[in-house]
């Protein structure tokens, strides 16, 4: 999907602004203390 | 087993996150498959109370029961004679669940979790709502 278009309208923030600030983060890039919990849903489903 | 890993996380300035009156720092979009959060969040390079995992679990339970049961579970009450909807309901039961298994795992006390939520609220209600989830999680 796209991201920017659905915050964008979520929060009634123009796109430009939203691509600008925003930061769109893929498990790859979560940081630790993030992917330790999304580790312990899958292992506790 | 529900596919998690094609969720996103999209931080925005804290001061677009401030809208809608709503006192958070992140939020779950159930459909999208996004979490969508403030700078702060993320920049604060920790989460003591484990908020990340109570919003994945609400992504989870999303798409694993759907729209129409997800909405029911929301307005169903957990404990009948507790008198309030939130977070006394299906939905935020499996999430604090969650997250306070995931709190427990890692050694932090009902107590800290307690504590840390009276900084949103000291509601009696909610507060007797999440002494007896912490109870049943902690037995």
């Amino acid at each position: 999907m796209n991201y920017y278009n659905y915050i964008s309208d979520y929060l009634s923030i123009p796109i430009d602004i939203i691509k600008k600030s925003g930061r769109l983060l893929s498990i790859e890039n979560w940081p630790d203390y993030f992917t330790r919990q999304f580790d312990f849903l899958n292992d506790n489903p | 087993m529900i596919i998690l890993s094609d969720v996103v996380l999209f931080s925005i300035p804290n001061k677009d996150f401030a809208f809608k009156g709503k006192n958070r720092t992140s939020e779950a979009h159930y459909k999208q498959k996004l979490i969508l959060c403030n700078y702060e969040y993320i920049d604060r390079g920790d989460d003591p109370n484990a908020s990340f995992i109570h919003n994945l679990a609400h992504i989870q339970q999303y798409q694993q029961i759907g729209e129409d049961l997800f909405n029911k579970y929301q307005s169903e009450k957990v404990f009948k004679d507790i008198d309030c909807i939130y977070p006394n309901n299906k939905v935020e039961s499996y999430a604090f669940s969650i997250e306070l298994k995931y709190l427990k795992s890692m050694g932090v006390s009902g107590e800290f979790f307690m504590k840390f939520m009276s900084r949103y609220s000291n509601d009696a209600n909610r507060e007797d709502f999440f002494k007896r989830i912490i109870r049943d999680i902690y037995k």
